[in-house]
Order: structure tokens, then C-alpha cells, then sequence
């Protein structure tokens, strides 16, 4: 003490005046006065706004649910060959709000995702300037495991490096790529099936997502519930996985030998009528949908605008056996026999003249052999495809019958086959269906079909009369393989008596026997058949359909396959059904074998031959093709047509 | 003293030393329930640190007692340190040991020159003004210090030339030391204003209220009002909280207040709190209040209040009864630091006033300011410890 006294005397000579005692007196007072205003304060904001603000804190904690994607379902062949499976696969998530959050946090995980997940350092940076407010962006889909889980080895424990996680995902896979494209269809970008069994049975196949999300209980506990994803379901389809395979082959060489403009195969099983297999013009690659390469050659593909882009996948992508109609031609002619057999307006001893011509309501309608077939009998008149003998049954039929076996048979509607864009067909309505239009309907023009109405419809004369709903599925399960749903028996209507059927049959194996469809025979096997050619129209341009359903083995048939080319590439062939029976033929020769029915030996040879007799086998030009033009230019102007399918 | 001494004497002598006796000998009338309270304030304040940043630092730092730990390390070097300065006699700071001119109290001065400097040249910034100089892994704030260094200087000035203090030259002569307010103003608003107000008040309290002082208060007030127009986001703070209705509801202070709000009576419990898990920032600094609302209630909120006013009553009684003006001048500088940050604290963190970065006196985390606090009470202590006894007057 004595120090400061030496150092700073008038330091310690006054000692705590009245001033100070007054004004360290009003400073406490001024702090009391605050920290009561403050109390006073927090009563205030608890009483007025407490249940508000506390509502608040509990909406703004509510985390933003997250879903879980659920595995989708596998699409299987009949045997239980996989054709669409889903993988799991990793997305990468940016989140530039969280790296924005702190500025030190930037560099550090940008660095760690240029090196270690290989991407742009520009490009991040502007991603994440340019989203500051967003915390989920999907940059990079199906990222590769090892440079995530080298990323996750890096940037584990490490402060730094933030705003990025993987989402799992689930990738799908066609492991034979181009194998019934058409039929199973693709996923689109948001992950629902476009077109195919993907599109039709998305709802079965996507399985129910699961989802993530934190609440707080009534304690305000933060809780947190995870609901499982649910597995999308299984379809067993009723493709044949070889039988698909083959078709295909066929149609690709055809298309490479000979060429068309479309062409669409099916083929079914008669007994109920589901789908072997289904192919249609070129099939393209599922695992790379949007791929036109195939279709356009490079030079031409740089000058296409996206619209023009769009379009050729549309129809590269389009079905032709279920979207496309066109007139059936000739096939149509077993339908209008089996109809009036059916309604007994008909007998199968009835005879019938072909003067190369018939006169119906005023119009003079050719036959395709303008110089008449004579006198044939019932048979005769499907093994020649007689469009005379035709019209004269149609005729006795009448067009209200004739109306109602179109229905009967599927046509004029929508078959129901499970698959996405089809189309119903056009037919003449009743009121418009006079003496001329029905004429000309009895051997299959002046209305539309699908291929698949038709391919019914002989499944149904084939199995002896019951139409089945067409189908590509046979059954729904679940991931753990219990089966939910069943479609094998698809049974809708009888279409015609057994009786009548096995006419029929008999019939269609005489005109591959013997009639106009000689060149779908297969060596050590009984197939039946009708061909079809029509013209389209304008009728001037003479562009043809051609066409044939043939089924075998005769006895007991297990396979229909029916075959349409539209606009065969080659000249020469274009108005020939040939092109179509020697397709039908060498499918059958693979396939039969394939399906457990083998040539010769085994055949039971019960048909009676005695149909035969009466016929002068010398009559018969197979060089003489039934597509002769049977329906002349001038027959039926175009206007008429479409009055009729208004 | 002659007295005491001699009577001290003569109990050695007679060998019937009065233990209590001594330690008062030594201790004087040191204000242990100051120390306890300081020392309940630093608890509180830890524990509080711990249950608001845990999330926070195990999210950016995955260790979750980080500042914790730190805030630890600095009561564990700020509490010795306190009472270390509570056992240095205040009026060492006055010695001119320099020379023979100059004391301690001029070294701080330049030393907080310097600090400015450096602050200005190699300076860390955050939240876009300049305050902090790394060290390591430590940011120190010079500003911190300039408080102790601006109660001292003050302090010093105004007790050596109390004399002069009735007069505007008097009072003008010690705003030499006012630039480094300027300087840092720039930078940090409310710690120039704590400053300001330190330089007003001390004097004032010598020599009562003069003309000259309005006249200063006026320029400061329209020097303020300036810096306020002048600088962008200062002005939107102010106009944020005339229009609480049209706050960003990510705002900081509306974020605080839901915090506050939701906290009722009793509070949600210690550590059960929503608010600080993510949508408060750094909520273990400056906003660290609204969480002692959120999880311990209004009812928690006014014990610390209360804590904080016995802090204050006893540096104030203390200030009463130091034994000369330079002791009681400490006091009165370290009561207005203390007050003057609780107050500006709880009224930006309850909406009363617009919002300004101020940290909670022991309790908010933050090294510099904890150990600048720290020191000070020593100072206070020491102040205590010299308080003369009744009947032992000094002269």
C-alpha cells in the first residue's frame, strides 16, 4: 500500500463520492428495470403466441417423408424364364443447400466428388450456385459400386466433406434385350412401364414404395417409422420363351430377304387362346428403348428433328398385331362358312356355281378366278377361296345373322387381350349393311380387324367352338411366389357347334392340302389353313395385305399361327399369300417339334378323305393365286366405304 | 493499521494465532459469494453449451462435446487466471514501470492497437465483418480485450484527474483512446456502443452530468443514426424488427422466439429442446438464452435472470465501499460491461430490440470473451479484498 501511495497519490485520496453512489444506483435500478421488462416479456410470448409458436417448432421439424422404391416385379416366360427382371442399382444425390450451409464445407466436397466419383468440378459448382435452396438433386443414376463405396471410404469421419448420399434404386433389365419387345414393353423415365405388359400390369408389377419419416410423439419425442417397400409382383406370362425366339428369327430373315412394310406374327394356343408368341415388324432393344439407330441410318439421324425422332420410336414402339387394322381378306371367309354352317342356313353337301362374277345390288363383283370355278362344293369353295360361292352364302346367311356371328367371333370390339393400345376394328354397322356391303364382307373387306380378333376367332373354330378371351399372362404372384391370380380359363362365349368346327377343320386341311395354301404344308405334319389377300385402299395403287392362319396338328391342334404381312417389299410377290404360307411353314417346322408334336409316326390320320371325291384335282393351278383382284376398282366407290364405317 | 499490526503481533507473540484471523489478514474482505456465483453462472453456462451444440458439432464435426470441451479448457485457464488477477493489487496497473511514464494500462493500450491492426490485415471474417484473429485453433476477438482496456484506461484517467473531469476539457482529454471505438464500431456495432458507453459513464460518474456530455451524446446519437443508414443490412435488421410480421420465419430472431414460445412454464426438460437442432444457428453462442427458455422455462430464464442481478448487486456494493475512486471506477466499468451485455442479449433475443450479435456473459460460448470476463471479476475481487473494515479507515 505504501506503492500506490507513492505512485498515484490522489488515486486513493478521494474515495467513492456521492455522484458515483447516485449513478451506480440508477445504472442497477436501469438493469433491474430491463431484466424485469425481460420477465415480463417471456410471460407475454408464452401466454400469446406459446401454443403458435410451439405448433411451429413441431411443423418446421417435420422431416420431409422419404420414400423407399419398391422392387418391381419380374416378367417370366411359361417355363419360368426370366425376361424382365429389376436390380438394385445407386443414384447420387446432391444436396448443395447442406454444402452452402457452412462456407468451408465447398471446397472439400467438391474436390471429393471430382476425385473420387469423377465428376466436372465446373459443372458441380454451378449446379450448387445455381440450387442453393434445393437439397435433392438425382445427378448421376445407376452409379457404379466401387467409386461410391471408394467416395464412402473417403469422406467417412471427415468433417469436410458433406451434401452428398446415395439413394438405392432399383434398375430394370431385359436379359435377351430385343425378345418380345413388343409384348413386355419398357420403363419410362419417372419408372412406369410404357407400352407392353410393363404399361398394362404397371399397378401389379410397381409393388407399393415404402416411405421413411420422423414424427413426434405425444411426449415430443422424435420418432421414427419405416415402412417397408412392398415387392411388386411376378408375372408368369404364357410366352414361350423358343417359341418367341424362333418367330423372331423368321420374321427378322424374312424381313431381310424379302422385306414388307409390317408385319405381325401370332402365335396361340387354340385351347385358350392364350399368346405363345407375338412379334411384330423389327423388335428393339428394351435395355435401350429410345434407340433408333437401328431404324435410321447415321447420316440420316444427325438432320432428324426431335419431333421426327419421335414419331419413328412410336412406331418402332407401336404393336402391330393389336394396334394396326386392316381388312382381313379371305381368312374372313372361314368365319362367314363356319357362321352359316352354324345357323343351318347352309348344309355341308350344298353346292355352289362361280361364274367368275356376281351381280349383287347393281354392282358386278369379280371373283378372283375371272373365269369362273364352276360348280364346287362347300369345301371346295374354302380350298379355292371362291368369293362367288362366298356371296351366295352370305346372302342366305342375311345380314342380320351375319351381323351377329361378327360379334359372336370378337369382332367390332376390343378382344381384351392384355396389352396396352388396342384396337377394335371397324366394321359396317348393321343399318349400312346391304346386299353389296354384305357381299363383299363375306370374303373380308369393307371392315377392319386386328390381328389378334382374328387369331381368336379361328382359336375358337379350332378348339371346337369356345371363343377365349386372348392373353398373355397366366399368372399373378407374389415375390415369395404365391400365386395371387390365374387367367387359364378364359372361356367367354360358343361361338359355333363342334359339329361345325370339325367341318372346318377338315376344310382349311384341304386347302393346304390341296387348295390354295400348298405352301404351308410342312412334310410329316397335317396343317390346316386359309390364306388372305386384300387390297387397300386407294384401290389403284395396288398395295396388298397378305395373310395366313394356320394351325396343327390337325387332330388335335395345338398351335395357331397366324401371320400378316402388309406391303411385301418385292413386286413380284406382293399380291401372293405365298410369302405368308412359307413363313407359316418354316415357324411350324421348328416349333412343333419344339412343342412336343413330331412328324409322322405318331399322327393319327383320321380326316376323311373322302371329302376329296368330286374334286378334279386337275382344276386346280396353284399358279393361280386367289388374290387375283376380286373386288374391282370400280366396284365400290371409297365414299361408300366410309359412309359405311361412320 | 498500526494498530492491527500490532495487535496481530502480540497474538503471534502470546502463540494463541487466530486462524480466522489470519485468513482474514490475508483474504481481507475478499467477496467469496461473488466468486461462488461467477462460478455457478460458468456451470450453468457449460452445461448449456453442451445441450445446444452436441447436434450441431456432432453433424459438421461428429464429436459432439466439442465446444464443451473447449468452452472446459478456457474456464479451466480463465478461472486460475481470475484468481490469480483477484490476488494482483489493482493499483499495480498504475505503476509507471516504463520509463518511468508509462504503465500497464498504456501497454493495453497499445497492445489493442496492435491486435486492431493485425485483426484488419490477417483477420478471419464471419458473417461478413471482420473480427477475429486465429491462433491456432483459437479465434481470438481483440474487441474483448478493448473492454477491459477501455475500463482501465477510463477508470484511470478519470480517478488520477478527477479534478479536471467537471470540465469539457477534462472530459475531452481522455477521448483519446476513442478511435480504436471508431475502428471497431466499423466492424461490430454493439461492441462499439458497450464501448461508448464506457467512456461516457465513467466520468460522468465523478463529476455528474454537464452540458458538454448531452452535447456528446447528441453526436453520437446522429453518429449512430448515420451508421445505420449507411450500412445495408444493419438498416434491415432495424426495419425487421418494426415489422416482426414480415421476418424471414428462417430469421434467426423469429426462430429464437418460437424457441422461447415453446417453452412454457417448465420448459420441454434440459436437453429436449427442438430449436437448436438445425434451425437456430450456432445457437450456442449469442442465442443461447432462447434454449435455456425452450428446455428450462420461464422459470429457468428468472433464475438465471436472478443470478445475473445477485452478479450485478454484488459488483455494485462492492463499487460502493472500494476503499478509493480508481477501485470503485473498476467496479462501476466491469458493471456496466456485464449489464450492459445481459441486457442487449436478452432484449435482442426476446425481439425488444432489433438484432445485434452480443454474447451472454458466462454463460454463451466463446473464448475470448469468457476469459476477458474472468479477468475483470478478478479485478473486482481484488477490489473487494481491499475494501477497508469498519474502523479501519484509510486515513
Amino acid at each position: 500500500m505504501k506503492m500506490n501511495r507513492s505512485d498515484e497519490g490522489n488515486l486513493t485520496r478521494r474515495g467513492v463520492t456521492r455522484n458515483m453512489k447516485i449513478g451506480l444506483t440508477i445504472m442497477f435500478g436501469i438493469f433491474v428495470l430491463t431484466c424485469g421488462l425481460v420477465i415480463v416479456r417471456l410471460f407475454d410470448i408464452n401466454s400469446e403466441k406459446g401454443s403458435e409458436y410451439s405448433k411451429a417448432v413441431l411443423a418446421q421439424r417435420s422431416y420431409r417423408p422419404r420414400t423407399i422404391q419398391a422392387k418391381r416385379g419380374s416378367i417370366l416366360d411359361r417355363n419360368g424364364i426370366i425376361l424382365a427382371r429389376s436390380e438394385k442399382q445407386y443414384n447420387v444425390i446432391i444436396d448443395p443447400r447442406q454444402i452452402l450451409e457452412r462456407d468451408y464445407l465447398m471446397d472439400p466436397s467438391v474436390e471429393a466428388m471430382v476425385d473420387y466419383l469423377g465428376y466436372d468440378e465446373d459443372e458441380i459448382r454451378t449446379l450448387i450456385y445455381n440450387n442453393p435452396n434445393s437439397s435433392y438433386i438425382v445427378y448421376e443414376k445407376n452409379a457404379d459400386y466401387s467409386r461410391i463405396s471408394e467416395y464412402n471410404r473417403y469422406s467417412n469421419g471427415k468433417q469436410r466433406v458433406a451434401g452428398v448420399w446415395f439413394e438405392e434404386s432399383f434398375n430394370r433389365i431385359y436379359p435377351y434385350s430385343t425378345l418380345a419387345s413388343h409384348v413386355i414393353g419398357f420403363l419410362n423415365s419417372d419408372g412406369n412401364g410404357s407400352y407392353g405388359l410393363e404399361q398394362y400390369y404397371n399397378d401389379e408389377l410397381s409393388g407399393v414404395p415404402g416411405l421413411s419419416y420422423t414424427y413426434f410423439d405425444s411426449d415430443l419425442k422424435q420418432r421414427k417409422i419405416v415402412n417397408d417397400a412392398v415387392e411388386g409382383n411376378e408375372l408368369v406370362t404364357t410366352i414361350d420363351y423358343n417359341v418367341e425366339r424362333i418367330v423372331e428369327e423368321k420374321v427378322a430373315e424374312f424381313l431381310d430377304t424379302t422385306g414388307a412394310k409390317n408385319i405381325g406374327v401370332i402365335v396361340m394356343d387354340p385351347n385358350d387362346a392364350s399368346i405363345l408368341a407375338m412379334a411384330s415388324n423389327r423388335e428393339y432393344n428394351l435395355n435401350e428403348p429410345r434407340d433408333i439407330s437401328e431404324l435410321v441410318p447415321a447420316s440420316e439421324l444427325m438432320f432428324m428433328s426431335e419431333d421426327e425422332k419421335l414419331q419413328k420410336r412410336y412406331q418402332m414402339w407401336k404393336n402391330y398385331c393389336i394396334s394396326d387394322t386392316y381388312e382381313p381378306g379371305s381368312t374372313f371367309k372361314t368365319i362367314t362358312v363356319a357362321s352359316a354352317l352354324d345357323e343351318n342356313v347352309i348344309s355341308t353337301e350344298d353346292t355352289f356355281n362361280c361364274a367368275g362374277y356376281t351381280e349383287v345390288g347393281g354392282w358386278r363383283i369379280g371373283c378372283n378366278n375371272k373365269y369362273g370355278h364352276g360348280t364346287l362344293t362347300l369345301t371346295q369353295s374354302l380350298m379355292k377361296s371362291c368369293n362367288c360361292a362366298l356371296m351366295e352364302i352370305a346372302a342366305k346367311l342375311g345380314k342380320d345373322s351375319f351381323y351377329k356371328y361378327q360379334g359372336k367371333f370378337g369382332f367390332g370390339a376390343k378382344t381384351g387381350i392384355d396389352l396396352p393400345g388396342e384396337s377394335s376394328g371397324i366394321l359396317i354397322p348393321l343399318r349400312n349393311l346391304n346386299e353389296t356391303e354384305l357381299a363383299t364382307s363375306s370374303f373380308g373387306t369393307t371392315f377392319n380387324v386386328t390381328m389378334v380378333q382374328i387369331a381368336a376367332a379361328y382359336a375358337s373354330i379350332i378348339n371346337g367352338g369356345t371363343y377365349y378371351q386372348p392373353h398373355v399372362v397366366k399368372e399373378i404372384r407374389r415375390s415369395d411366389k404365391t400365386v395371387i391370380s390365374t387367367y387359364n380359363d378364359m372361356g367367354v362365349r360358343q361361338t359355333i357347334s363342334e359339329s361345325t368346327a370339325s367341318f372346318i377343320k377338315n376344310a382349311l386341311l384341304l386347302t393346304v392340302e390341296n387348295g390354295t395354301a400348298t405352301p404351308a404344308k410342312v412334310e410329316g405334319y397335317l396343317i390346316g389353313g386359309k390364306t388372305g389377300t386384300a387390297q387397300k385402299r386407294p384401290r389403284e395403287e395396288k398395295r396388298f395385305v397378305v395373310s395366313f392362319a394356320g394351325f396343327a396338328p390337325i387332330t388335335d391342334p395345338r398351335v395357331l399361327v397366324y401371320i400378316v404381312i402388309d406391303e411385301v417389299a418385292d413386286p413380284e410377290l406382293s399380291a401372293s399369300s405365298s410369302p405368308a404360307t412359307r413363313l407359316c411353314a418354316s415357324i411350324m417346322k421348328e416349333i412343333l417339334p419344339y412343342l412336343g408334336v413330331y412328324p409322322e409316326g405318331d399322327i393319327d390320320y383320321n380326316v376323311d378323305l373322302e371329302m376329296l371325291a368330286g374334286i378334279d384335282n386337275e382344276d386346280y393351278d396353284p399358279f393361280v393365286d386367289e388374290s387375283n383382284p376380286y373386288v374391282l376398282p370400280e366396284d365400290l366407290p371409297d365414299e361408300e366405304f366410309d359412309a359405311a364405317n361412320e | 493499521m498500526i494498530l492491527s499490526k500490532r495487535r496481530m503481533f502480540l497474538r503471534i507473540r502470546s502463540g494463541a494465532m487466530d486462524k480466522k484471523y489470519h485468513i482474514r489478514k490475508v483474504l481481507g474482505s475478499y467477496d467469496m459469494f461473488l466468486l461462488l456465483i461467477v462460478a455457478v453462472l460458468c456451470a450453468f453456462g457449460l452445461i448449456m453449451i453442451f445441450s445446444t451444440s452436441y447436434y450441431s458439432a456432432d453433424y459438421y464435426y461428429s464429436e459432439s462435446a466439442r465446444f464443451h470441451f473447449r468452452q472446459l479448457i478456457i474456464l479451466a485457464l480463465g478461472g486460475p487466471a481470475m484468481i490469480v488477477i483477484s490476488f494482483v493489487d489493482y493499483h499495480v496497473y498504475t505503476k509507471k514501470f516504463i520509463f518511468g511514464r508509462f504503465n500497464l494500462i498504456h501497454l493495453l493500450y497499445v497492445v489493442c492497437i496492435i491486435l486492431l491492426a493485425v485483426v484488419k490485415i490477417i483477420g478471419e471474417s464471419t458473417n461478413g465483418s471482420v473480427r477475429w484473429i486465429p491462433i491456432g485453433p483459437i479465434k481470438f476477438q481483440p474487441s474483448e480485450v478493448c473492454k477491459t482496456c477501455f475500463i482501465l484506461f477510463s477508470a484511470y484517467y478519470t480517478s488520477k484527474n478527477w479534478r479536471m473531469m467537471n470540465k469539457a476539457r477534462g472530459f475531452a482529454m481522455q477521448l483519446i483512446i476513442a478511435p480504436i471505438m471508431i475502428v471497431i464500431a466499423k466492424e461490430d456495432l454493439s461492441t462499439g456502443f458497450i464501448l461508448g458507453v464506457l467512456l461516457m459513464a465513467i466520468p460522468i460518474l465523478v463529476s455528474g452530468v454537464r452540458k458538454y456530455h448531452l452535447v456528446i451524446c447528441g453526436i453520437a446519437a446522429v453518429g449512430l443514426l448515420g451508421f445505420l443508414l449507411f450500412s445495408d443490412y444493419r438498416l434491415e435488421r432495424v426495419l425487421d424488427w418494426f415489422n416482426p410480421e414480415k421476418m424471414d420465419t428462417a430469421s434467426q430472431t423469429v426462430q429464437g422466439l418460437y424457441a422461447i414460445g415453446s417453452g412454457d412454464l417448465f420448459g420441454k426438460g434440459l436437453g429436449e429442446g427442438l430449436q437448436k437442432l438445425g434451425k437456430i444457428q450456432e445457437v450456442h453462442t449469442d442465442m443461447i438464452f432462447t434454449v435455456v427458455c425452450e428446455e428450462l422455462g420461464i422459470i429457468g430464464a428468472v433464475v438465471l435472470i436472478c443470478l445475473f442481478l445477485a452478479l450485478l448487486w454484488k459488483i455494485y456494493s462492492i463499487a460502493l465501499r472500494a476503499r478509493d475512486t480508481f477501485g470503485g471506477l473498476i467496479c462501476a466499468g466491469v458493471f456496466i460491461h456485464i449489464a450492459l451485455q445481459v441486457m442487449i442479449n436478452l432484449c435482442v433475443v426476446t425481439g425488444l430490440i432489433p438484432s445485434t450479435g452480443i454474447p451472454l456473459p458466462f454463460i454463451s460460448y466463446g473464448g475470448s470473451s469468457t476469459v476477458v470476463l474472468l479477468g475483470e471479476i478478478g479485478m473486482v475481487l481484488n477490489v473487494s479484498k481491499q475494501i477497508p473494515r469498519e474502523g479501519e479507515g484509510d486515513e
